[in-house]
């Protein structure tokens, strides 16, 4: 029962000894802070880090053999890639699918050579999404089925001292294991910002890659969604309309280095709520118990009436639930342009990681910015709730086991 | 013959501190009948507290039985004692024990509420007026006087028509024209409404108002005397 005047005697108790309930909500409040700018930050970073995955290339998902999870060989082909292509793009969720081949290769000019990844692309897909191709910085990237024509990173040229509108002499192992050779002018050239990944860029039309190598078909189809947020759910209705031998990996498979420390990141931010909790919990705790000691016989008075013990444990939940709910508030509104000011203007860490960042063939900003939403509303409440329902369990025990005796006799007044 | 309202048979209560143990009541019997004006008196520690304890389910009896309106305490759950208090029983305690922070009117709707009584507001003003307190509704504990707040625990305790009202005490903190008024007005709430008041008292303004007076010694009862009507009649005149 929840009448009127329950809740108008839970407020006054609350606001009779009002130091001590402020200092309460103030608590509650700079712990709801600490929690929500340190979330707000990683939801940033693990935000960041997708759009680079997606961005470097990897896309959110992978179409790929079966077989590939284990092995890592790039020499393995999707069979139907292209109903397969065409079945991803089907569904609603999915924005790009670039099918995708790779091969190890041998770029040579003259007598300099450099090793490199060629990687056959379909070039209308690539420039929707993957930033490498879209950092072409001279010249242009690839059409689609062009012939002859390769886009190689910075560094290549420099190894190589060609220049745009050259011809590179290309060296691959082909499908039945003789030397395949064949020579590519180069279109454009790219520069991402990072000399350690213009080294690896080598691409070429898919068309052209499958002449070279003798291989047909695709190795794998990159995925990307509108939403990050649909990986699952995309992930499982994909799957299901595959044929056998070929499987769907999310990005924390295809990257499982990038995979895991998103997890180390999670289990780090759990770690700091569940800390930012106890402490808050057991400031809570203890101003709480002073405050039902010192009422003790008026839980005596009220049990002796006939109060319910129910109704009492109520009375206690509902003056912390109020103290916990203005506390998530207040902690809200300290936080807010907090992290108002790291989701526009970003934090640094460029000095930190030392220049350009790059893991896995990811490139990382290094200036992550706040990930500020409404999200911050639940969760403020629901640390403020949880920690001050917790702080409230042996007060509200205490006060239920008030003796009713007390109320008549002034033994234990 | 009128209405039995409580029963007592051979109770014994007795308090148990590690090793000592104190027998503060010793094989009371004792039967309180509707429309009774009781006066519980005795020398401290002789028992009149525990007594009002076993009587109102707030303990329970060593020995002995204790039947309130037809009933067995001992046989009742907390929680169902805790329901008997809530629907038939009003207390009045000795340090007036108001809610500090509800007024005069929501200490007494506060009840009803938790009773979910209709129509609370009306009858805390009905039960305020027959204390006359009609002018303070809105006050306070702490902003009325101890014979005020004495008057609205009394509201409290007969807002929701109890059929017996248990009081330890009540004028202990009164002079004697605040007691002699508190006790004027729960004689007109017994006249008119046929409610029981069981008190327990040191105070003989008390016990010259009482149509029963009970007397206690070393957990015993020495002596229930009984005033007729007529002599009750001619000491109001
Ligand atoms: N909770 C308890 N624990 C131990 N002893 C108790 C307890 N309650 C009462 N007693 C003892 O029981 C006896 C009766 O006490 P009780 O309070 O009933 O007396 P009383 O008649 O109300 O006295 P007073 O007039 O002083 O209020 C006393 O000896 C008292 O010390
Ligand atoms: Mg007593």
């Amino acid at each position: 029962m929840r009448g009127s005047l329950t809740n108008r005697y839970a407020m006054r108790s609350l606001r009779r000894n009002l130091r001590r309930t402020l200092l309460s909500i103030i608590g509650v409040a700079i712990g709801i802070a600490v929690a929500l700018f340190m979330a707000a930050l990683m939801r940033g970073s693990d935000e960041l880090r997708v759009r680079s995955i997606v961005a470097s290339g990897f896309g959110h998902m992978r179409i790929a053999h079966a077989e590939w999870e284990q092995s890592r060989d790039p020499d393995l082909r999707l069979e139907n890639w292209r109903a397969e292509r065409d079945t991803a793009l089907a569904l609603p969720e999915v924005e790009v699918a670039a099918p995708r081949a790779r091969k190890t290769a041998l770029l040579a000019f003259g007598t300099r050579v450099v090793g490199a990844e060629l990687l056959g692309v379909d070039p209308v897909a690539e420039l929707r999404f993957n930033r490498i191709a879209q950092a072409v910085d001279e010249g242009r990237y690839l059409e689609a089925g062009e012939e002859g024509a390769v886009v190689v990173g910075a560094t290549i040229t420099e190894h190589l001292d060609v220049e745009l509108h050259d011809d590179l002499y290309l060296t691959v192992v082909g499908r039945d294991g003789q030397m395949q050779y064949a020579m590519l002018r180069i279109v454009g050239i790219v520069r991402t910002g990072s000399r350690e990944m213009d080294a690896g860029v080598s691409h070429v039309d898919l068309g052209e890659f499958m002449r070279i190598t003798g291989y047909e078909g695709a190795g794998e189809i990159t995925v990307v969604l509108e939403d990050p947020d649909e990986i699952p759910e995309v992930a499982e209705a994909l799957a299901a309309r595959l044929p056998e031998g070929d499987v769907v990996l999310p990005w924390q498979v295809v990257l499982p280095t990038q995979g895991a420390d998103a997890q180390n990141d999670a289990g780090f931010m759990g770690m700091i709520i569940v800390i930012v909790m106890l402490v808050v919990t057991l400031g809570i705790a203890s101003a709480r118990m002073t405050a039902i000691l010192e009422r003790k016989r008026e839980f005596a008075v009220l049990l002796a009436l006939g109060m319910k013990g129910r109704q009492v444990v109520g009375l206690v939940f509902l003056e912390s639930v109020a103290t916990g709910a203005l506390g998530a508030a207040l902690g809200l509104l300290l936080v807010t342009p907090l992290v108002h000011y790291t989701t526009t203007e970003g934090i640094d860490f460029g000095a930190l990681m030392g220049g350009d960042f790059h893991i896995e063939g990811v490139l990382i900003d290094p200036v992550i910015y706040s990930d500020m939403g409404l999200w911050m509303i639940p969760q403020a409440l629901g640390i403020g709730l949880l920690a001050t329902f917790l702080a409230s369990l042996y007060p509200a025990w205490l006060a239920v086991r008030t003796d009713p005796r007390s109320a008549l006799s002034l033994r234990e007044g | 013959m009128p209405d039995t309202l409580v029963e007592l048979k051979g109770v014994t209560k007795e308090f148990r501190n590690g090793e000592i143990v104190v027998r503060a009541l010793r094989g009371i019997d004792l039967v309180i009948r509707q429309g009774d004006f009781m006066a519980l008196v005795g020398p401290s520690g002789s028992g009149k507290t525990t007594l009002l304890n076993l009587i109102g389910g707030l303990d329970v009896a060593t020995s002995g039985t204790v039947h309130v309106f037809g009933r067995n305490l001992a046989r009742m759950s907390r929680r169902e004692r805790a329901l008997l208090r809530l629907e038939s029983l009003g207390f009045v305690f000795q340090a007036y024990n108001l809610i500090p922070v509800l007024t005069a009117r929501e200490n007494v709707e506060f009840v009803l509420e938790l009773q979910g009584a209709p129509d609370r507001r009306r009858r805390a003003l009905d039960a305020l007026k027959e204390v006359a307190l009609e002018a303070e509704i809105d006050r306070r504990p702490s902003e009325i006087s101890g014979g005020q707040q004495q008057r609205v625990a009394v509201a409290r305790a007969v807002a929701a028509r109890p059929k017996l009202v248990l009081a330890d005490e009540p004028t202990a903190n009164l002079d004697s024209e605040n007691a002699e008024a508190l006790l004027k007005m729960m004689r007109t709430l017994r006249d008119e409404h046929g409610m029981t008041f069981l008190f327990s008292t040191h105070d003989p303004l008390v016990v010259s108002w009482a149509s029963r007076v009970v007397k206690l010694r070393d957990g015993r009862v020495v002596s229930d005397e009984t005033r007729d009507s007529e002599k009750e009649a001619a000491r109001d005149a």
